[in-house]
Order: structure tokens, then sequence, then C-alpha cells
């Protein structure tokens, strides 16, 4: 089960009358960093939604190892290890940074989530995850009032609170300052080989530094995959997406 | 001391004061029988406070669970000869059964459609209160309920200063198990989930099924203020089971602040009060609360309790933390 990798087969989501995702096919090899590129509205975040659970695909399986997860929810997803951070920052506003990733440690304990008859108890792995992540320093704060920056740490402290072995991160450094950027994509590169993640990402240098694999899609199909050299060449790739960025 | 807003340790100065209330309460109000009415609708308060201030949840549907708790304790009393106590908490245990299959339907829906749904079940509930007549007593309710002692033949329930004992041992309880409910794993799942349903499920939670629990809780809370009414007035009357019963608990809960749970103890207060006072004065008394309910909404949307919470906190000095009414969500 360990070794077990995440397998897309013939994906399909219609929104009415709009194909958002066509026959996408994906496999996600574990312990690898997967990047999923391409245009605005090339269907990236559906297809995390699909993977994660979030969507229901109107065509197509999702498969974690040999366990078809297709119609299982997000929350039933996250005790098989996937867990997720949000491209529009999705966190608990009013609750302190600790407390934010406390729920996330707190939702896998077994048991815990249901006690009702006695206080919240103190959880290690919170305070490793904030340390992780450059958060110790904000525990007591409110998370509404973090920096952007800050804020997008805490997506992806919460993503790892459930100690996934899956992690997918949508656009994990959408306005995050210069200064950030080095320290996040040393964050996320270094959450492999113990870890697979699963990246949208525009930033096409990260992108193209850190990947050990990358999927372009374009108007719902994945129009190529291979290595980041391989992309990087690819004619299929740069006149659909690259354009003259390469 | 916003046990519901924020994580804060239990028990806290509420537990205490609020012991100190009700002890006061009979001594200090014109009569005992008053103070009995204020603690049994402060549980009913409860219910709703407890599920709009940690869950984000606003259910019109408590007066339904009132109602069950109202004459599912008056069919247990007219049947069997068990204590006040088992009675009362047999019946709370209906209501919080019957909240879990309401809930399982109405959790579907979010927002305004869930509320819709509790309206809905509520208005259910009162005409099959008409239609089971036999069962119900129909328009004339049940009457002629003895009150037997609390428990096992002790605690004869003869005065109205015992039964007042009675009911505001069960209220503080029942306070104090919604506040350790509050500041445990559990409720900060609950709180979670009001702030943001989306992120807690993505973490993990399964949010329908906490949402049915916590509606079953408050359920249990209506269901027990229900069947206290009963033996507090030893008759179930239909209004007990109206669906003006559901918009009085959510106006009382409203009026209080839903913060804390100390605020329903306020908002039930004020407004049992103000009835007891006002409708000697005016039989239209109810236009008056209306008023109030309205200025309340528009100039104080913390509730009474959560206004003085402000207050204190300025006094002190502190760090003002406005914790503004959620969004109504289901």
């Amino acid at each position: 089960m360990d070794k077990a990798g995440i397998i897309a087969e013939k994906i399909g989501v219609r929104f009415g009358g709009f194909r958002a995702l066509d026959h996408v096919n994906l496999e996600i090899v574990p312990g690898s960093l997967h990047s999923v590129i391409g245009p605005n509205g090339a269907g990236k975040t559906t297809l995390f939604n699909v993977l994660t659970g979030r969507q229901l695909p109107s065509e197509g399986y999702v498969r974690v190892g040999a366990r078809d997860v297709t119609r299982m929810g997000a929350h039933r997803r996250v005790h098989l290890g996937i867990a997720r951070s949000f491209q529009v920052t999705n966190i608990f506003q009013n609750l302190t940074v600790a407390e934010n990733v406390r729920l996330a440690v707190q939702a896998v304990r077994r048991g815990e989530p249901w006690t009702f008859w006695r206080g919240v108890s103190p959880d290690r792995d919170v305070g490793d995850v904030l340390a992780a992540t450059g958060l110790q320093g904000r525990a007591g704060d409110r998370a509404g009032t973090l920096s952007h920056g800050a804020q997008r740490a805490l997506e992806i402290a919460m993503a790892l609170g459930s100690d996934p072995r899956f992690v997918f991160l949508d656009e994990p450094l959408a306005g995050v300052s210069i200064d950030d950027i080095h320290r996040i994509k040393t964050l996320i590169r270094g959450l492999t080989p113990r870890r697979t993640v699963v990246l949208i990402e525009h930033n096409m240098r990260v992108v193209l530094d850190i990947s050990d694999r990358i999927t372009v899609l374009a108007r719902g199909a994945v129009i190529a995959e291979g290595t980041p050299a391989d992309i990087r060449t690819d004619p299929a790739v740069r006149t659909a997406y690259l354009g003259t960025a390469i | 001391m916003s046990t519901f807003s924020s994580y804060r340790p239990f028990p806290d100065a509420t537990t205490g004061a609020l012991a100190v209330v009700l002890v006061a309460l009979p001594f200090v109000l014109p009569s005992v029988t008053l103070a009995s009415e204020l603690v049994v609708f402060a549980i009913g308060a409860l219910s709703c406070t407890f599920l709009l201030g940690l869950v984000g949840l606003l259910s019109f549907g408590q007066g339904l669970f009132f109602g069950i708790g109202a004459y599912g304790s008056a069919r247990i009393l007219l049947h069997s000869n068990t204590g006040s106590l088992a009675t009362i908490l047999s019946a709370a245990a209906i209501a919080a059964v019957a909240a879990a299959i309401v809930g399982f339907l109405s959790v579907r829906r979010r927002g305004i459609y869930f509320v819709m749904l509790t309206l809905a079940f509520a208005q259910m509930g009162y005409f099959a209160m008409l239609a089971m007549k036999n069962v119900t007593g129909g328009e004339n309710g049940l009457t002629g309920l003895p009150r037997p002692p609390v428990f096992a033949g002790f605690g004869a329930l003869t005065h109205p200063q015992s039964v007042y004992a009675f009911l505001a041992a069960i209220c503080f309880l029942a306070f104090v198990l919604t506040q350790r409910i509050a500041s445990s794993p559990f409720g900060s799942v609950l709180r979670a989930i009001r702030e943001n349903d989306i992120r807690a499920d993505a973490l993990g939670y399964d949010v329908r099924l906490f949402k049915i629990m916590a509606l079953a809780f408050g359920g249990f809370l209506a269901g027990l203020a229900g069947a206290m009414h009963t033996i507090f007035l030893g008759l179930a009357p239909p209004n007990t089971i109206e669906p003006e019963m559901s918009e009085r608990l959510v106006i009382m809960a409203i009026i209080g602040g839903t913060g804390s749970p100390i605020g329903a103890l306020i908002g039930a207060g004020f407004y049992v009060l103000l009835a007891d006072f006002l409708s000697a004065l005016w039989p239209r008394w109810l236009m008056i609360i209306a008023f109030l309910m309205i200025a309340i909404v528009l100039f104080l949307p913390n509730g009474l309790w959560g206004s003085v919470e402000l207050l204190i906190a300025r006094w002190r000095g502190g760090r003002v933390r406005v914790a503004s009414p959620e969004a109504v969500d289901g």
C-alpha cells in the first residue's frame, strides 16, 4: 500500500455544456514531485478537485493503488493519506495559527475528534509542523492577521498536519514575495521522497527547477507530459502555453 | 468568557457565576414559579445558542424537540411510575434521536435551505400533534399529570421551592455539560465547521456527521427543557410544540447573544421577566418584544451578554475582540 501511487483514468468533468476536463489520464509515482501546469482555465484545479474528492467526475476513475476512490468524499481521502492546500487561501481566519494546524493534526487522531469529556490536549506534531513551515513565532496569532506570504505557508502547514503520503499544493507561491519564494520552494522540494507532491504552479522557473515530472493541460486535455527537459523543448507546449517565456 | 467564539479553559468564571445566579433567583424574583419558568427556557434557548454560536447552524426547529420533550415526558408520566429525573432524561433522549433524524435529512442542504428545512419540520410536528389526538390530546394537550419524586421515591416535588431546586440543578448540569463540550476536541471541530466547513472537510472531518451529532445534542437540550416544562406545569399544552415556540427560543438566544452559553440564560431571563411584566400591562406586549429584538439586532449585534463582555474587555484595557455573529449556515 505504501508504494501505491495515484492513477486517474479517462477523467471527464462537464459543467453543463462546458467540458472542464476531457479524457485526462494521469499517473502519480510515489515519492515524486509531479507538477501540473497549463494556461488559466485549463482545468488544473478541477483535476485537483477530482483527485482529492471535492469534485465527482462525470467520467473516469481515480485509484489509489488498486483501490477505486472515484466516489470517495474529500474527508475520507484524508484518512488514506491525501491532503491538499487551496489556491485561494482557505484557513480558519478567526482561530490562532496553532489552532489551525492543531485541527489538521487532530483530524487523523483516532477517536480524538469525537472526544467531548475533556479538554484539548497539546500535540507535539503541531510544533513540528509549525517549525517546518517557519510559523513557530506566530503560533498564538490570529490566522487572519498574518501577511499573505505567511498565510500561504499556513496553507501548506495545514496540508502537512495529517502527515499525508500525498500532498496536493494548488499554487502555493501565488502572491508570495520574492524573499519567501526560495524558502517555500525548498520546503516543497524537501517533502519528497518521503511524501509524494502534486503541484499546480505558474512560476515556471520554480516548476522546471524542482519537478520530477510535468503534465501540461490545455482546454481540459493533456497536451504533453514528461521531465522538465522534455517539456522545455516540446513544440506543442511552446505554442499552447509557454509562448516565448523560455 | 466567550466559550463558543473561541477556545476557553473549562470551567471558567461564568460557571461559578451561573451557580450563584441560580441560587439567588428565587429570592430575587417576585415568585419562585417565575424562577422555574426562567431556568426551563434558559435550557431551551441554550439549544439555539449552542447550535448558532458554536456550530453556526440556525435551527428554526428547536420548538419541535421542545414539544417532543414536553409530550414525551407527559406520556411517560401517564403510563409508568418512574421518577421525575428518569422521565426527563428519557424524554430528552427521545428528542435527541428525533433531532438526529431531522438532522440527517436537513444537513444535506446548507445556508438558508437548511433553515427552511428545520422550519418545515417544526410545522410538520405541530400538525402531527393535532392529527394524533389520541396520543397528544389534540388542542387540549395532556393534563392531569402526576409529579413523582425525583428518583426512587426520594426528593418529593410537592412545593414550588423543591421543583425549582430540582429544575435549577438540571439547568446547571446542562450548562456545565455544554461548556465542557465547547472546550473539548469535539467542540473544536464544531467551531472549525462554523468558521469554514469546506476547509474542515478538506482536513478530514466528516462535516455532515459532526453537524448531525451537534443537532442531536441541540435536540437533547431542547427536549430536556420541554420535559422540565411538563414537570413544572403538570401538563403538556399544545403551545409547547407550536412553531411560535421555535421562534421564541431563537429570539431568546439572539437577545442574549450566541457567543457564550451564558447568553442563553440572559436572553431567556430577559424575555421571561419582560413578558411577565409587560403582559400585565398590555395584551399586545409581544409587539414590544419585537421592537426590542429589532433594536438589539441593529445596535447590539453580539446580544446583551456579548455587549457586556465587550464592556468588561474594554474596562480591563485588554484587546477588544469582536466576535460578530456568524453567517447563517447549515
